[in-house]
């Protein structure tokens, strides 16, 4: 089978833009609990990203990506014909691009990651129909997406309280501060790494086993937590409310920490929504069968995580530029919780191979920060728009990619 | 583009220690007031009392924000109702004091001479309560920052006590005050009379209404 380059072109070109727009969408989302805090600056932030992002997309981003490219659609549907899927996954880049793009401009909060996974139901049904779709995938999907929010806000709610008991409302914040920041960023250190390691650098052949990367994690946690330590030592406790501040200053340090680790599993996640699609073109241009197996090369990865991280870099800052000006502020005790919380969720997510929003779990975060009475006001009415696009994004961007499907198919075969 | 950061809403807070200010300035006004009417300087008492309507305005403009900025679906560390009642009683020291000037102004009334000293003692027991309400609602930040949790619920509660002893202080002496204007019934005119004892009532109630305010938040921590 010959796939035409051209087709081959444009998938790369549409998935470019694609994580391009994610990357500007999802900006806000992932860095506005540290901007608000002023923990970072936004430059700082674009930094921190541009690192973050592309480490999360290029070293765990497959797990996901591979969901996307045949968890939800079988592709050994279409062995007697590959050209019908690779006009599917086109049309599911163009569709869940074009759904992004009219959201967008709409002022509507749409998930990236639903987007592409309804559009690739929306090829899967037009293509071969309702059976054609792996609905248990889809199940657990959609699973994810009740479960990640709320397991956002149990962790948040819980790391909060355990920073309000433990920290600062103990009888000396800064004594307890200097043992309890260590351990929050150790714990940080090890998830990240584990997270990298373990399982995650297939295509290195890095085939660690658990305690190995276990170690490894320890090993570099231990010299963190040293180098935070040190640098802990010297403050003295002066009057209660100074305290309370110059902890929550520290804090600060530590959100540099989490808004790293919130990119980092965005990348991880966000990574596989513009270019699962094109992951599957490749497999099938390279191998020219739809059921062989493959891993997604490395530069498919990278060209992903390079469109988010220009994507945030150009656009993604105007929007938290607008945005975080006019909100209340966000002590960095409560940014830190709420970002250590989805991080770990979304990560966990990742790692089993489930794409869940980044968007969704912070927000179950925020609230759960905000049930443990940490935050001054939170506008309920903008969860309630969330959640509408939760209901509506599968279904519009499935019914616009299956629109996208006739067409091409139409004009191409 | 709807995103995380439109979920955090403007801090109620500060605008409720905002509004405190508003209506202490207009309460700052109450020793002033009385001491023009003593030294029966017409023109001062009239600048003062149109002080304390434009301070009045002032104080109602800032509650219709504080409202404004927590609509129904804002959600709270604490109960929004509660919030809203917080803000109206605090609003009643600023409403009293108007009525008070009010009524200073519907007539020329006097005062024996030996009374004004003890009015002007009893303004200083009425202050010292509204000041301790003054110091309650600036810690209302602090109790958010801390998520009503911890050492700054205990200086809230601590100012709670504080207050109510004061409240029943300043109730002690404008009684005796009360009882002494009786004494003077003959020597007054029955409606001077009647205004003083009015205007007692009022002076009270702002000890009252601070007071209130001040009990009302331990409530809200319960």
């Amino acid at each position: 089978m010959e796939i035409p380059i051209a087709i081959i072109v444009i998938a790369i070109a549409v998935s470019f833009y694609a994580s391009f727009m994610g990357g500007a969408n999802d900006f806000a989302n992932a860095f506005g609990t540290s901007v608000g805090s002023k923990a970072i600056t936004i430059p700082q932030a674009v930094m921190i990203a541009i690192v973050a992002e592309l480490l999360g997309a290029v070293l765990v981003g497959a797990s996901v990506t591979n969901t996307v490219r045949k968890g939800i659609v079988d592709p050994m549907m279409f062995e007697a014909d590959p050209m019908i899927l690779v006009y599917g996954l086109l049309a599911a880049l163009v569709g869940s691009g074009l759904f992004l793009q009219i959201a967008t401009n709409f002022g509507l909060p749409v998930s990236t990651t639903h987007s592409i996974v309804g559009a690739m139901v929306g090829f899967g049904i037009v293509a071969s129909g309702f059976a054609g779709i792996k609905w248990g995938t889809i199940g657990t999907i959609a699973m994810s997406w009740v479960v990640s929010p709320i397991g956002g806000g149990i962790v948040a709610f819980a790391t909060f309280k355990l920073i309000q008991a433990k920290v600062l409302n103990s009888l000396n914040p800064i004594q307890s501060a200097k043992k309890m920041i260590p351990f929050f960023v150790g714990l940080t250190v090890i998830t990240i790494t584990l997270a990298t390691i373990y399982k995650g650098l297939k295509n290195l052949h890095l085939d660690l086993s658990f305690f190995d990367a276990l170690s490894l994690a320890l090993f570099g946690a231990f010299v963190i937590v040293f180098f935070v330590w040190f640098r802990m030592r010297k403050i003295k406790s002066t009057d209660r409310k100074a305290d309370v501040d110059r902890v929550e200053g520290s804090f600060k340090v530590l959100q540099v920490f989490t808004a790293g680790y919130v990119a980092f599993a965005h990348g991880s996640n966000d990574v596989a929504n513009s270019i699962g699609p094109l992951a599957g073109i490749w497999t099938l241009f390279i191998t020219g069968s739809a059921s062989m197996k493959s891993d997604v090369p490395y530069w498919i990865l990278l060209l992903g995580g390079t469109g988010i991280v220009l994507g945030l870099a150009i656009l993604g800052y105007k929007v938290i530029d607008t945005i975080g000006t006019k909100i209340t502020k966000i002590t960095p005790s409560r940014g830190f919780a709420a970002e250590f919380a989805a991080a770990t969720v979304v990560l966990g997510f990742s790692k089993a191979g489930m794409p869940v929003s980044t968007t969704h779990t912070l927000v179950g975060s925020v609230i759960g920060v905000g049930m443990a009475r940490g935050i001054d006001a939170l506008d309920m009415r903008v969860v309630n728009k969330i959640f509408m696009s939760w209901v509506f994004t599968i279904p519009i961007a499935a019914v616009v990619t299956a629109i996208t499907f006739v067409l091409l198919k139409s004009f191409l075969m | 583009m709807t995103n995380i950061l439109s979920l955090f809403s403007k801090s109620p807070f500060e605008r409720l220690y905002e509004h405190r200010m508003k209506v202490n300035e207009c309460v700052d006004q109450l020793k002033p007031l009385f001491e023009a009417l003593f030294a029966e300087d017409s023109e001062k008492l009239e600048s003062i009392s149109k002080k304390i309507s434009q301070l009045e305005g002032e104080a109602d403009t800032i509650k219709a924000e504080a409202r404004v900025i927590i609509p129904k679906g804002v959600f709270l560390p604490v109960n929004r109702e509660d919030l809203m009642r917080y803000l109206k009683l605090q609003d009643n020291l600023a409403d009293t004091m108007e009525d008070i000037s009010l009524i200073i102004g519907l007539k020329k009334i006097k005062a024996p001479k030996e009374l004004a000293e003890e009015i002007m003692s009893f303004i200083d027991t009425v202050l010292v309560v509204c000041s301790i309400g003054n110091e309650t609602t600036k810690n209302l930040t602090a109790l958010a920052a801390s998520g009503f949790k911890g050492e700054e619920v205990d200086t809230v509660l601590a100012l709670v006590e504080k207050s109510e002893k004061a409240e029943r202080e300043s109730d002690k002496v404008g009684l005796a005050l009360a009882r002494k204007l009786f004494t003077y019934e003959d020597e007054m005119k029955p409606a001077d009379l009647f205004l003083w004892f009015r205007i007692f009532d009022l002076i009270g109630d702002l000890a009252d209404y601070s007071d209130n305010t001040d009990s009302w938040l331990r409530n809200m921590l319960s």
